[in-house]
């Protein structure tokens, strides 16, 4: 399936100008950069350009990264994935750039599939990702309309969840708030630095409509109230607990865990030295937990912009090391 | 079967008296000769259309028409003067032995109205009708209906049009009768006439005989026109259409052979396909159509619009050389000429460029056409151009349709739909309400505008090439002007007389516009609230 074009025509209505046009576009399109290709009396048209080939990277290793550690191009970035299915334990592993894709590879995985309770999910990541995609509640909980043109995104079918990721409607930092709609988690585990003990901020998460746009957005309560467990857990209780849960487990982890070093909102200082270290600390617990096998999709995200490019190819290492451990 | 015999066996002995005297027989003629005569008149014959006020009808002029030799008995000097003697006897009456017969067909959904064929003047006092056709029912319709009165209400009796079955009447001022309308049939009528010695007979030349069209025919038969390929039928068929659209209109009999005859030398666009003489052209039609028909295919046709615009003689041969010819036979020339395209058209109206080179050259000489040929030829290239105009826009539709969504305009987002569906549904919008061929296609193509191209006059004219010029210049009018401009335009109208319209940023370019323009941008103004 080819990637759906990122072009948006726009109407001209009332006064408005194509400053307040591009940043309704920006609101709404996730990680993208609208640039005016064109106008007329009539019509805007805009291409939404990924911030990675729009702009040039604060991460000055990120474009030779992507194309030394994975042969792909700037403009590719945004898109790539790599989903794997082990055909004897049906567990699903899953690397990414971008950890957006990270909803496609949980919707399509053959034991979710095939057991449809909700899951844990065990989210290792220096955020959230608690954001709120650009999706408008659907007829049936599982199913989101698209801000714009006519498509449904339902997480019974991967492609439309494919199709809205790479368009910009969910983002990186919205691809849990789908799951948590659909009713398809049990909790949430959050690690956010892997390598503190601190952690056990407890909340419980529901879906509400913003006022403002209309999208669904993720509303937090104390944990007294009804709605999805959310714990924030250093990774050894968050294994722990991860390891007593019955059901499935998705273990999700974005390397800006291990050093958010290019984040806009206020990069992590840790050196590489010590991001490395984390890695490794954290590989072996992930290994000889068992967690990885008890995974039912394990899902890397390298995240370009927050996480540094200099570290890819050791950050590769670590990947494959769990990928082997996964289906082994 | 002797005359006679067969006399009685069309006619009883005595007709029914209501609601006048009228009979019916069944079986009337023999079966060998109803077959031959079917035979002949669904292969063979050359009917003629004709239309009046309530009826229409093919109709076959059987005296000048060469019946099989086989059916020929029934049309006999001897046989008609032995039912026209039994006429005298069964309606009382002293008739002559004159008589005349012709053919009638009706096929699906025609029909003939009440009335009474009431005798006046020289015409015939009594009629046989005798009915033949491959097998009929009711569904079929055709029934020969007898009334009382001029209305339907007065409806006496219905009779139904059986093979072989005659029907007699004496004609008179209540003589009412009609034809209940055909259905999915054709109904065969053979028309007897006769009259009474009470009543003047008609002159014996009232039919005039045509003994070279005769001629001509068989000659193009050897010739072998029916097996020369032509305009999607073969010559021999085209031949006698110009022939008788000549005739439709008036023509004199010279001009008809010579359209019969009109490219047997060979034409700017049709070769000859043997050598013939001049000589034997004129031996067989005459010296007056000869010439008609060698100007017709020696002249350059330009020539004889130039002749008929400039009402003088400038015809010229093919080679430049000038033809000697007067303004009678440019006259003449042009009327074969028409008369060609008319019949030739309909048949090859795929032919876009020739239906547009025609109609082009009729738009020339309109103005010095009689009205009976200038409104058969306005309906004809009406018919024909709404046609092709209708073609020629699926066809750019679907053509920047096509692009717009092979060059992702099925993903571009527009609102809560794509580029490609919003275009889809302006056009849609429009043609439900008529619009013309050109809005709609603006209605897709003003789409291309600032995405596929801008406003340069370079992309312009890449657009004009599928759009056609003036939808091409709706599209960019309507991209580069917003609806304020357009209610502007109007107000301007009212004020200064003119449409003057303000495109948007193009450093205070206007565009004046005609009202049609600002009738058809309105509409597509109208079309995207609506949708929007």
């Amino acid at each position: 399936m080819s990637a759906p074009s990122r072009i948006v025509a726009v109407p001209r209505l009332g006064t408005g100008d194509s400053c307040e046009v591009s940043g309704a576009l920006a609101r709404i399109f996730h990680d993208c950069t609208p640039q005016l290709i064109g106008e007329t009396a009539r019509t805007l048209f805009y291409e939404m350009v990924s911030v990675h080939a729009a702009q040039a990277p604060i991460d000055i290793d990120l474009v030779a990264a992507a194309l030394g550690s994975l042969g792909i191009q700037r403009n590719e970035i945004s898109a790539w994935r790599r989903i794997e299915d082990d055909p004897l334990s049906c567990r699903r592993f899953a690397v990414m750039l971008e950890h957006t894709h990270a909803l496609e590879a949980w919707c399509g995985s053959p034991l979710l599939k095939a057991d449809q309770r909700p899951g844990m999910l065990l989210h290792i990541d220096a955020h959230d990702d608690l954001n709120s995609p650009s999706l408008w509640p659907g007829v049936d909980k599982w199913e989101f309309f698209a801000p714009m043109g006519p498509d449904v995104m339902s997480l019974d079918d991967p492609t439309t969840v494919r199709s809205f990721a790479t368009r910009g409607f969910i983002g990186i930092g919205g691809f849990i708030a789908p799951l948590i709609a659909a009713s398809r988690l049990h909790s949430i585990l959050h690690v956010s630095e892997p390598s503190h003990a601190d952690g056990h901020y407890v909340a419980s998460l529901s879906i509400g409509i913003s006022p403002n746009t209309g999208f669904i957005q993720v509303e937090k309560h104390p944990p007294a109230k009804p709605g999805t467990p959310y714990r924030r857990l250093n990774l050894t209780a968050a294994i722990d607990a991860a390891m007593a849960f019955e059901g499935h487990v998705l273990l999700d982890i974005d390397l800006d865990a291990f050093c958010n070093r290019y984040d806009s909102y206020g990069g992590s200082t840790v050196s590489d030295a010590e991001a490395l270290s984390a890695i490794r600390e954290a590989e072996r617990l992930l290994i000889s937990s068992g967690i990885v096998r008890r995974a039912a999709v394990t899902t890397i995200a390298l995240s370009p912009g927050f996480f540094p490019g200099c570290l890819w190819a050791n950050a590769l290492d670590f990947v494959d090391t769990l990928r082997k451990a996964c289906f082994n | 079967m002797t005359p006679e015999e067969l006399a009685e066996r069309l006619v009883p002995d005595a007709p029914v008296g209501l609601p006048y005297p009228h009979f019916v027989r069944d079986d009337a003629l023999p079966s060998s000769l109803v077959e031959g005569l079917l035979e002949w008149m669904e292969t063979r014959a050359a009917w003629r259309l004709h239309t009046a006020s309530f009826f229409e009808q093919y109709e076959l002029d059987l005296a000048a028409s060469a019946v099989p030799q086989n059916c020929q008995v029934i049309f006999a000097a001897q046989t008609l003067s032995a039912i026209a003697l039994r006429y005298g006897a069964v309606f009382k009456r002293e008739m002559t032995t004159h008589a005349r017969v012709t053919a009638h067909r009706l096929v699906s959904g025609q029909t003939i109205g009440i009335h009474t064929d009431e005798p006046h003047g020289d015409s015939e006092t009594h009629r046989l009708l005798v009915h033949l056709n491959r097998g009929w029912c009711a569904e079929n319709g055709g029934e020969m209906l007898l009334l009382k009165g001029r209305d339907i209400s007065a409806l006496h009796s219905i009779i139904p049009p059986h093979s072989n079955r005659a029907v007699g009447f004496e004609m008179s001022d209540h003589s009412f009768h009609a034809v209940a309308k055909v259905t999915n049939w054709e109904r065969y009528t053979l028309i007897f006439s006769f009259w009474a010695n009470d009543r003047p007979h008609p002159p014996r030349t009232m039919h005039v005989p045509m003994p070279q069209r005769e001629q001509v025919l068989v000659f193009l038969r050897e010739y072998g026109a029916a097996s020369i390929l032509h305009s999607g039928s073969c010559l021999l068929n085209h031949l006698i259409g110009v022939e008788r659209t000549l005739d439709r209109w008036g023509a004199p009999l010279h001009t008809r052979l010579a359209g019969l005859l009109h490219s047997i030398y060979g034409t700017e666009g049709f070769p000859a396909h043997s050598d013939v003489t001049c000589k034997r052209i004129a031996a067989m039609v005459g010296r007056e159509a000869a010439e008609l028909v060698f100007l017709f295919c020696e002249m350059d046709q330009n020539s004889l619009l130039d002749s008929v615009s400039a009402r003088r003689p400038l015809l010229r041969a093919r080679n430049g050389a000038l033809l000697n010819v007067t303004l009678a036979q440019i006259d003449e020339l042009l009327l074969i000429n028409l008369a060609n395209m008319a019949d030739q058209l309909p048949r090859i109206q795929s032919l876009k460029e020739v239906v547009h080179e025609d109609s082009v050259a009729y738009r020339r000489i309109r103005p010095y056409l009689t009205i009976v040929v200038r409104s058969e030829l306005d309906a004809l290239f009406e018919r024909l151009l709404a046609r092709n105009v209708d073609a020629e826009s699926e066809n750019s539709i679907e053509a920047i349709r096509s692009f717009i969504s092979e060059t992702g305009g099925d993903d571009i987002l527009y609102g809560r739909t794509t580029l490609s569906s919003f275009l889809s549904a302006i056009e849609a919008w429009v043609s439900t309400r008529d619009g013309a061929a050109e809005v709609r296609i603006a209605a897709i193509a003003h789409g291309l505008y600032g995405w596929k191209a801008d406003f340069s006059e370079q992309n312009r004219a890449i657009v004009r090439v599928v759009a056609g010029e003036a939808a091409e210049r709706l599209a960019w009018l309507f991209a580069a002007s917003d609806d304020a401009a357009i209610a502007e335009a109007h107000e301007a109208f009212e004020g200064a007389g003119e449409f003057i319209l303000k495109l948007k940023g193009m450093q205070g370019r206007t565009e004046i516009v005609t009202p049609h323009e600002i009738s058809c941008l309105s509409m597509l103004a109208r079309a995207v609230k609506e949708i929007t």
